[in-house]
């Protein structure tokens, strides 16, 4: 366990066959643009999307020791999912709940360049999005978005994997009928 | 069985998560109702248009910004780890006659004395057996008594007060936005705020903090004042720590 200090460059020779644990800087970079797709599908906001990335890393920073090498991006999603479902409880506490109403369609005080990029971004598949229960919005943005597994779903978010199913199947159902005037 | 509509089952048909008699079931249904394979062509177009929005990337600034935020953080984060252990070492093993030169105590220090009276325990030994030290740094034992769940001794010298917490649970990663820190072999975190500095590491099922707080002393025998809430130093602790963090991380 001890780390061995290998004073300068090492040359010596890693052990074969043990896949390595990445930096942590190494995800940040290699990933960050995997997690800021997924955090602004979660958010709808730059500024909540970059607070939520930056929360991913510091845990990411925190986990790396008990990272088992295997999918990074399914590790990753994990720890982004608890992190934006720990903000979201954070600010039902002092706001008014998220609701599927008009009102949510867009994020609160969105900045000028936020407003641009969800209209040059399909805004209307993110207001689509957006407008999507928070319970339904996880899951089809963890299917969609990051491509993971229902049992990848069902792990980050401790539910069921049937109500992984039936979850996405409603939030699909309400985005596609959100959508469904456009085609 | 195959009259039954498939409804959840076409999403998960979508997403390849039926199993062979599932899914074999799905198609002959759909082979023979036109409805649901509508509704499967329009539940693929809403999952296509999620699928073919395109990676966002922030804007080069605020990638700059961000990166400059995590430096900062990490590094005011590292910083105040190393100090906490560094200063508790200090006071708690190295019998060093150097001090650290101690902040004045500021509103936080100033709750540490506030902290409830509990009930004191005789021979400075708690329920679970676990002997407080006599002495600390010098610092005689003042006090040890039982607050709720938890065990506190304190102990008091011209410095400062230092508090030994024990209270039964589990010290969960999440709370502790904070670098790992190691003091004396024991692997836990450490912080510091505002001049309190303190230690928190699982000690079997026992979560043990060191809370190190320069000052003045309260006198012997002081009435102290109730505690401004009933939450466990532990659990302020905690919250203090999401402040920092909330602090730092904040717009």
């Amino acid at each position: 366990m001890s780390r061995g200090t290998t004073a300068g460059g090492s040359d010596v020779a890693q052990p074969s066959d043990q896949p390595r644990v990445p930096e942590w800087e190494e995800v940040a970079r290699d990933y960050g643009r995997f997690l800021y797709t997924l955090a602004y599908r979660l958010t709808a906001n730059r500024a909540d999307a970059e607070d939520l990335v930056q929360e991913t890393l510091l845990r990411v920073r925190r986990g790396l020791r008990t990272y088992r090498p295997g999918s990074m991006e399914g590790w990753l999603t994990r720890i982004a999912t608890n992190a934006f479902i720990d903000q979201t409880r954070r600010r039902r506490r002092v706001e008014t709940p998220l609701s599927d109403s008009s009102d949510s369609r867009l994020p609160s005080t969105p900045a000028a360049e936020d407003v641009l990029a969800a209209e040059s971004l399909s805004g209307d598949v993110q207001a689509a999005l957006m407008a999507l229960p928070v319970d339904f919005r996880v899951p089809v943005v963890l299917c969609d978005v990051a491509g993971r597994s229902y049992e990848e779903i069902a792990e980050a978010l401790d539910i069921p994997i049937g109500t992984v199913r039936s979850r996405i199947h409603r939030g699909r159902s309400q985005l596609r009928r959100s959508l469904g005037g456009q085609r | 069985m195959t009259d039954r509509h498939p409804d959840e089952d076409l999403s998960a048909l979508l997403d390849g998560e039926l199993d062979p008699p599932g899914e074999s079931q799905v198609r002959a249904h759909l082979a023979g109702c036109s409805a649901c394979r509508e509704e499967l062509e329009r539940l693929e177009r809403a999952r296509d248009a999620l699928r073919l929005l395109a990676p966002v990337d922030p804007p080069p600034e605020i990638v700059d910004r961000f990166w400059a935020r995590i430096r900062r953080f990490l590094r005011i984060v590292a910083g105040a780890a190393a100090l906490g252990g560094i200063a508790v070492v200090v006071v708690l093993w190295a019998a060093s006659p150097e001090r650290a030169v101690h902040p004045p105590v500021d509103e936080v220090g100033a709750h540490l004395p506030a902290f409830p009276a509990g009930k004191p325990l005789p021979a400075g030994r708690t329920p679970e057996g676990w002997a407080a030290p006599a002495g600390l740094d010098g610092m005689p034992l003042v006090s040890i008594r039982a607050v709720g769940a938890m065990t506190a001794a304190t102990y008091a010298g011209g410095t400062g007060t230092l508090m030994l917490l024990e209270e039964p649970g589990v010290l969960e990663d999440d709370d502790y936005p904070v670098v790992p820190a190691t003091l004396d072999g024991r692997q836990g975190v450490a912080y510091s705020r505002a001049g309190d500095e303190e230690f928190t590491w699982q000690s079997g099922p026992m979560v043990m903090t060191l809370v190190g707080t320069p000052g003045e002393l309260v006198p012997a025998g002081a009435a102290l004042p109730s505690p401004p809430q009933s939450r466990s130093l532990l659990a302020r602790a905690r919250s203090l720590c999401r402040e920092l963090v909330e602090d730092l991380t904040g717009a």
